[in-house]
């Protein structure tokens, strides 16, 4: 926390090595978070490498308080949810209605490399609905409160611990089937 | 798999790793777009500060402070500025007034008081009184040419001899009037005449008082006042050891043709 807010200062400051550090120390965090969220590598890395880029452009606004790496997963919970919404729009089916399940060939240009079980985990993720997921995700990686996910998906606590208690089953039944194979 | 640690165990070791390739480029992108919006900092730095000013009442009510106290500055500032006065202005100013009259009050040393009026017409013709004296000069056509006739019997008296020193002073030598050969014509050296700094009254406003720049000289041996926005000289006050000087000018008032006229005098 002290360190996170010692790279800000020297971020903000204009040093550049602190943002190589700041970027070095959460993007696995962050990719991690996206692939759970999306079962869609190159979507999850679109959106990391965004909030990045949004994060690297408003050294002015990011302010020394706070967490940096929830900020982050907001960020990219945020960013997630808009194109989510975005795609709704345009097409009859969504990243939350996949139908693909992350291949195991890596393309030469992808960034991220999962290991089996981020990739099973990301699958079984795909099958439970977008808000449960979101919620078991920022709550079980991400490292937030029920109140904190309440905020972000703009409902109440009852409600997030509702859609932690049914996504956190599923996934259960389904990693549980999916293991005993 | 049952318990939800044990979901939570699952989640943080399912690791991910990064092409050190493609890291590089992402970060270079990063970097580039950081590179891109700090370096028009200035523009970033009102939208900033303004947010910082409006952040809390404290900080609101500072910076309104700060922008009362510049506007008073300014003012201030702008005021002084705009009707600051210098003596150079005021002889300058004098110089081209078309008309004027200056009545003198003078106390001799040996404390004999005495009135000379003099009148400029716009022809730069001068007509002075002094006592049972009438002067008549026409500058414009013989600078040093005084015709003096006696005021109660309109005689012509002879010689510039009878013309007083101080007149013969302040008129003669030079033929045109100025405040630069008025000042030579008191007993006081005068080196030099600056501003007084008087407090901020409503005649002040109006009025510009000069002193003389000598520290050896009293400020009350000399004083002099000129109106701010016309800049022309309204009084003189002169305190030399023994006697003194008081001088108005007054502006308001052109003789006409006939009052100049030496002849239109006798014949009256």
């Amino acid at each position: 926390m002290v360190e996170d807010r010692l790279l800000i200062w020297k971020f903000k400051l204009g040093n550049r090595d602190a943002l190589r550090q700041l970027y070095e120390k959460y993007k696995n965090d962050l990719l991690k978070l996206a692939v759970s969220l999306v079962n869609d590598i190159s979507t999850a890395e679109d959106v990391v490498q965004d909030v990045f880029v949004g994060f690297a452009q408003s050294a002015e606004k990011i302010q020394l308080r706070g967490n940096l790496k929830k900020y982050l997963i907001t960020c990219v919970a945020n960013r997630i949810r808009n194109r989510k919404r975005d795609r709704q729009r345009h097409e009859t089916s969504g990243i939350d209605d996949l139908n693909c399940t992350i291949s195991d060939v890596n393309r030469p240009e992808q960034w991220a490399i999962l290991s089996e079980e981020l990739a099973l985990l990301s699958n079984a993720m795909a099958q439970i609905p977008y808000e449960q997921r979101e919620v078991v995700t920022l709550y079980m990686q991400g490292d937030m409160t029920f109140r904190q996910i309440a905020k972000i998906q703009n409902a109440s606590i009852n409600t997030v611990q509702g859609r932690y208690r049914y996504g956190l089953n599923k996934l259960r039944s389904i990693l549980n089937g999916e293991i005993d194979q | 798999m049952k318990s939800a640690d044990e979901i939570k165990k699952f989640f943080k070791s399912a690791a991910i790793d990064t092409n050190p390739k493609m890291d590089e480029a992402v970060l270079n992108k990063v970097l580039i777009a950081n590179e891109k919006t700090t370096n028009p900092k200035s523009a970033a730095i009102v939208p900033k500060l303004r947010r910082i000013i409006m952040k809390s009442p404290i900080t609101k009510l500072a910076a309104a402070a700060v922008i009362v106290i510049a506007v008073f500055i300014g003012i201030e500032k702008f005021d002084t500025n705009s009707s600051s006065v210098v003596w150079a202005d005021v002889a300058e100013r004098f110089e081209s007034v078309p008309f004027f009259n200056i009545t003198i009050y003078l106390c001799d040393p040996s404390n004999k008081t005495k009135k000379i009026e003099i009148w400029k017409s716009e022809d730069s013709r001068v007509r002075a009184h002094e006592g049972n004296t009438v002067f008549f000069a026409d500058f414009s056509k013989d600078k040093n040419k005084f015709t003096i006739f006696d005021r109660s019997t309109k005689k012509l008296l002879n010689g510039d001899e009878n013309l007083p020193p101080f007149i013969w002073r302040l008129c003669g030598k030079k033929g045109q009037f100025s405040l630069d050969t008025l000042t030579k014509s008191f007993p006081s050296d005068v080196k030099g005449i600056i501003p007084l700094e008087t407090a901020d009254t409503a005649a002040s406003k109006e009025t510009v008082l000069f002193k003389a720049k000598a520290k050896e000289i009293a400020p009350e041996a000399l004083k002099i006042w000129a109106l701010r926005e016309s800049k022309l000289p309204i009084r003189f006050v002169v305190r030399p050891s023994k006697g003194y000087y008081d001088i108005f000018f007054d502006y308001s008032e052109q003789k006409d043709a006939a009052f100049f006229d030496p002849m239109a005098f006798t014949n009256q």
